[in-house]
């Protein structure tokens, strides 16, 4: 039972941290005011390795391990959430199922230049009327006669990325026929593509520098070669890919939770009350220890998660575990840092403001709340009830 | 490197607990719980297999598996009768104490007694009737005597009390000096001038023996003092830092147990509505975060890492987490949940103690709370 990172591990960690106190962090509140997608910090990241952290590196990745992935995440989304989840998109949702399903075309094609950061991915399953039951689908890919060709008919909607984005991997049914779990399939598309119109950014509560948008697919004709894995593969790539996001996700909101508990440590020791610092103040010092215990469940469970996908384990409930977690605990603890900061929180002059509004998220991507709590609770009764 | 196996030690630790747990513990729960029974022989039997000294050394008869271990085996225990368990954790942390603290001699006085069972517990007494979080206010004195300490003044919520065959005990030495005046000793449970007072009447923790000491003219070899004059705080404060460790394991049996209760009702009655699932998912993720935190506190110590931290952040953590849970477990049962058909309501008993004792919630957050603001000091 060990806990401690390796050197390598720490070195990461240092790298990224480095990077995200210099490059990013000074211009966060600015991206978020402004709404701008952070090229230059992107661009900066691939030449670092960080869109494609976990991929080998005969493939163009870094050939780090899932561990090293979360400590870079929890790094650059507490400089910036937005920054943090344009490199999870990359890395978990795009590169990831390219990486495990793709053949040695798309990996060439697709997967060296997104995890080298020379292109962008993303993920494109929700659609306007269907998100936690993506079963439900409506987008087709009708296949041609002679099975060379598929065209995408349909609309995806919450696409993050999708307005930068050169590749996405998207899912439509190939049938309406047989197992729902069977009727979808997956592609990597490369972006722009005729019949694939990509909509307006949408105006969202938080991660604001981060870009997302509805893509609509009009007689979309795309070659077979672009199918990911077999024909009805399609849920079993897109629930896979899930469990690896989730814990992309459950660093995003770590690192958003201890950039508003380091700020509120911070505020207590410098804001007097009553003749003294706040954080002399029973009623400060508890949010603080809620905040530091909280953070430290969640990084634990989400460095479980990565560490049991290093070993090549299961993780499924692990992961929903740490998201779960780690995303309600980034909610409490910006709400408790607005609360420390007093009427100042609530003006968007203090980073707090922006780190309540950008946790909001991280409780609904990737799976909702709601969603985490059944795929956990359908495993422990598997476990504990037999 | 993160590492979340266990050695072959300390998965033998676990195999052991669950085996007394099961055998011993479990079949017994009810009806020490009913007619507050202490178990004595159970409680011998504990230290006959070695977990009365889960991390004490061979040599002075443990089995030297470590904290992991010791944290492992409590959890299996609690599960089964965390009374009985409370014992044996009060019992494991004077021993680790006195393994750590006191000279030889006196630890082959005194250890070998307290692991090989031949008394069923060993008692720790910090607290008084006017001195708990601020242990430093403690009253009782030991005043030195030519080759003795003479013990006046009165401890409360004393675990074992009436029935360990030790104390190790917290007494101001220097008058009107608060924790640096603080010396620990230990006092044969027998020694004239040492009454044990009638048990309290407790919600819960009913198989567990606490009791006020009153000491009154309690004569004792001066070689009985552990560490030096003065070291008492610091004695006590560091087996707190380890006790909350255990107090953590505790919780998380107890919790473990109350969700297994839960998720084997929810299928026997073919509850598959989402307001179930929900419980079972909270519960199930708050029990991995509070173990987690407890794994990490007990692995720094086994390292001799400074603990604090973490050993409060586990203990806060895992007792509120563990309250929480065996309170679903009765919502799971519903009405079931709230007789004594099912051991839920006992948990529910048993776990709301982890919440108070070696530091209340109130007090890990300032632990926790000082140790963030030196640590982020502007």
């Amino acid at each position: 039972m060990d806990f401690r990172l390796s050197e390598e591990q720490e070195m990461i960690r240092d790298m990224a941290r480095a990077f995200a106190s210099a490059e990013v962090a000074p211009h966060a509140a600015e991206w978020d005011k402004k709404t701008q997608f952070p090229e230059a910090a992107v661009k900066k990241m691939g030449e670092l390795g960080l869109m494609g952290v976990a991929v080998p590196e005969s493939l163009g990745g870094s050939g780090f391990d899932h561990v090293s992935y979360v400590l870079a995440m929890e790094e650059v989304s507490a400089a910036c959430a937005s920054t943090g989840v344009i490199m999870s998109v990359n890395n978990s949702l795009s590169c990831d199922p390219v990486w495990r399903f793709g053949d040695e075309a798309q990996h060439e094609r697709f997967l060296r230049p997104m995890a080298s950061g020379k292109l962008l991915g993303c993920f494109a399953l929700s659609e306007p009327a269907s998100g936690s039951d993506a079963g439900a689908a409506e987008c087709m890919a009708h296949p041609s006669a002679d099975g060379r060709t598929y065209v995408l008919e349909g609309t995806k909607n919450f696409i993050t990325n999708a307005p930068h984005a050169d590749v996405c991997v998207v899912f439509a049914k190939h049938t309406r026929e047989g197992r729902k779990s069977k009727q979808l399939s997956a592609f990597v598309v490369p972006m722009p593509y005729d019949g694939l119109t990509v909509g307006p950014n949408e105006h969202k509560l938080g991660i604001k520098g981060s870009s997302c948008s509805q893509m609509v697919f009009e007689g979309c004709e795309i070659p077979a070669e672009l199918r990911l894995g077999e024909e009805g593969d399609g849920f079993k790539i897109a629930m896979s890919t899930l469990d690896g996001g989730r814990i992309g996700i459950a660093a995003q909101a770590l690192g958003i939770a201890r950039a508003a508990f380091e700020a509120s440590v911070a505020y207590s020791q410098e804001r007097q009350a009553f003749g003294e610092p706040i954080s002399n103040l029973q009623a400060i010092q508890f949010k603080l220890a809620d905040m530091a215990t909280k953070i430290d469940a969640a990084r634990l469970l989400t460095l479980r998660a990565a560490a049991l996908k290093d070993a090549g384990s299961r993780y499924t409930k692990e992961a929903a575990m740490a998201k779960l977690f780690a995303s309600e605990a980034a909610m409490w603890v910006t709400t408790e840092a607005i609360q420390v900061y007093g009427g100042y929180g609530y003006l968007e002059d203090y980073p707090v403001a922006r780190h309540f509004r950008d946790a909001k998220i991280t409780e609904l991507y990737e799976g909702t709340s709601e969603i985490q709590r059944i795929v956990v609770a359908a495993q422990v009764l598997r476990e504990l009830a037999s | 490197m993160i590492d979340l196996s266990l050695t072959p030690r300390q998965a033998r630790a676990r195999d052991i607990a669950r085996e007394a747990a099961d055998g011993l513990l479990r079949p017994a729960a009810v009806a020490h719980d009913r007619d507050e029974t202490f178990p004595t022989e159970a409680l011998r039997e504990l230290g006959r297999r070695g977990l009365m000294g889960v991390n004490i050394d061979p040599a002075h008869g443990g089995m030297g598996a470590g904290v992991v271990a010791y944290a492992l085996a409590v959890r299996e225990l609690a599960g089964a009768c965390a009374g009985t368990t409370v014992a044996m954790m009060v019992t494991n942390m004077v021993a680790e104490t006195i393994q750590r603290w006191a000279d030889a001699p006196l630890a082959a006085r005194f250890l070998p007694r307290i692991t090989s069972g031949e008394w069923p517990a060993a008692g720790f007494s910090l607290s008084e009737p006017g001195a708990g979080s601020d242990a430093a206010s403690l009253r009782t004195t030991a005043t030195r005597d030519g080759d003795s300490y003479v013990l006046e003044g009165t401890k409360a919520w004393v675990t074992s009390g009436g029935h360990a065959g030790v104390y190790l005990v917290m007494a101001k030495t220097e008058h009107g000096a608060r924790a640096r005046g603080i010396s620990a000793f230990l006092v044969p449970g027998e020694t004239p001038g040492l009454t044990a007072t009638k048990p309290e009447d407790k919600a819960g923790l009913r198989a567990s023996s606490t009791t006020q000491l009153v000491f009154d003219g309690c004569r004792i070899p001066a070689a009985n003092r552990v560490g030096a004059e003065g070291d008492g705080f610091e004695i006590a404060m560091t087996a707190l830092d380890g006790g909350r460790v255990g107090v953590s394991a505790q919780a998380c049996g107890l919790a473990s147990a109350a969700l297994k209760a839960a998720a084997r009702y929810a299928a026997a009655q073919g509850l598959d509505d989402q307001g179930t699932q929900i419980l079972l998912a909270d519960s199930a993720t708050e029990l991995d975060a509070g173990w987690l935190l407890c794994m990490r506190a007990a692995s720094m110590k086994d390292r001799g890492e400074r603990l604090t931290r973490e050993a409060a952040m586990s203990k806060v953590f895992c007792s509120e987490a563990a309250d929480r849970i065996c309170q679903r477990a009765i919502e799971v049962l519903g009405p079931a949940g709230f007789t004594g058909a099912h051991p839920v309501e006992r948990f529910a008993r048993d776990v709301r103690v982890t919440r108070i004792y070696e530091g209340t919630s109130e007090v890990q957050r300032i632990v926790i709370a000082r140790e963030v603001l030196k640590a982020l000091a502007a």
